[in-house]
């Protein structure tokens, strides 16, 4: 695996390089212009030819979305994580369904709970899971679930709420105990 | 025929028998329930060691069917989300009419782990009126049984109407429904 890192960083650049928790998974943060370059290397000469996930993570106070592009290798059994960064206020990325076909779902639901826009994907406007979503994407940290959750379906605001749960339970146990 | 109506979105109408009559009937609808086979959430996974041969519910009358037109009972198990809501009201307003609906798990009370989440609906009794709740995150087939002798004791008694309730009430239903499911046109009534 070494090897094929010291490889991948004569040909591009290579931002970070970090070990995974497992032996076999390595996380490398390139530039966001050279991925598409990585990934077609990767499946091409290194057999990193399974797309495992696409997936994504919001960093609110960077302002940042990471896209991790997580590979498996058949033939040498390790993973390979390829992330990149784009900016948070433009959330907008190419597709890589020229590569890897299957992206194609996984975009979509990217596309659906973070924002992020996918040009070149036909159906990212789709529905995923969620229908007639009219707020901002649900994922996103500055989607107050609670507070939409409050708002839409309500809450069972009866006795059950005003008693103090904790203080009947504790008061029943001291009273055990003192038997 | 007027305006060309190609379905039937009519109100059911309702029946009233006499009281002989509708406590042989209430003792009668006791003794076979059947469940239409609808899992909306993961409480789904506790129905078939229940029906099959451990717990063994159709000692009690309790059995399995698959269409919703056969069906007396619908079971809620587990969390509902907004879009498997539409589902339920339309399979719910296709069963016959005397009806039942059991409520499974924390998250059909109150929403139970998913109480804030931006998907799960957390009242259900808001949108389908419900005869008995069984608590637990995820409550055992034995639980289920006795949410389901708890049911029988209420149609024997015949306080299980929710059937009724929901056919009085209808329009403030479908005003709480309209609120959640958003670009739906609702009909009258799903047959």
């Amino acid at each position: 695996m070494e090897q094929t890192i010291k490889k991948l960083e004569n040909i591009f650049k290579i931002v970070k390089k970090e070990k995974g928790k497992r032996e076999n998974l390595n996380i490398l943060e390139v530039e966001k212009d050279s991925l598409h370059a990585v990934l077609s290397y990767l499946r091409d000469n290194e057999s990193f030819k399974h797309l495992a996930l696409v997936s994504c993570v919001d960093w609110i106070e960077d302002n940042k979305f990471q896209l991790s592009y997580i590979l498996w290798s058949y033939q040498r059994r390790v993973n390979l994580i390829i992330k990149i960064f784009i900016d948070r206020d433009k959330p907008e990325f190419k597709t890589i369904m020229n590569l890897f076909p299957q992206a194609e779902v996984y975009e979509r639901e990217i596309k659906e709970l973070y924002g992020v826009n996918f040009e070149g994907n036909p159906t990212q406007d789709e529905e995923f899971v969620l229908e007639d979503w009219d707020q901002i994407p649900p994922m996103r940290r500055d989607f107050d679930t609670l507070k939409y959750s409050n708002e839409m379906f309500g809450d069972r605001d009866s006795e059950v709420k005003k008693t103090n749960i904790r203080k009947i339970i504790s008061d029943y146990t001291d009273e055990w105990r003192r038997k | 025929m007027k305006d060309n109506k190609y379905f039937l979105d009519d109100r059911p109408e309702k029946i009233s028998y006499s009281e002989v009559w509708q406590k042989f009937f209430n003792w009668a609808r006791a003794k076979s329930l059947w469940v239409v086979a609808y899992g909306t959430g993961c409480g789904s996974i506790e129905i078939p060691p229940m029906v099959t041969s451990r717990f063994d519910a159709e000692r009690f009358g309790v059995s399995n069917v698959g269409t919703p037109r056969q069906a007396d009972v619908l079971i809620i198990s587990g969390y509902l989300a907004v879009k498997t809501l539409k589902r339920v009201i339309r399979v719910y307003e296709q069963m016959q009419s005397p009806k039942y609906v059991v409520g499974l798990g924390a998250c059909t009370v109150n929403g139970g782990m998913y109480y804030d989440s931006y998907n799960t609906v957390n009242l259900v009794d808001q949108y389908v009126p419900i005869d008995v709740f069984v608590a637990g995150c995820m409550p055992r087939p034995e639980a289920i049984l006795a949410g389901f002798a708890q049911l029988m004791k209420k149609i024997k008694e015949g306080r299980a109407d929710g059937w009724k309730q929901y056919l009085d009430n209808l329009d403030k239903y479908r005003k709480n429904q309209e609120k959640v499911i958003k670009n739906w046109k609702i009909p009258n009534y799903n047959w």
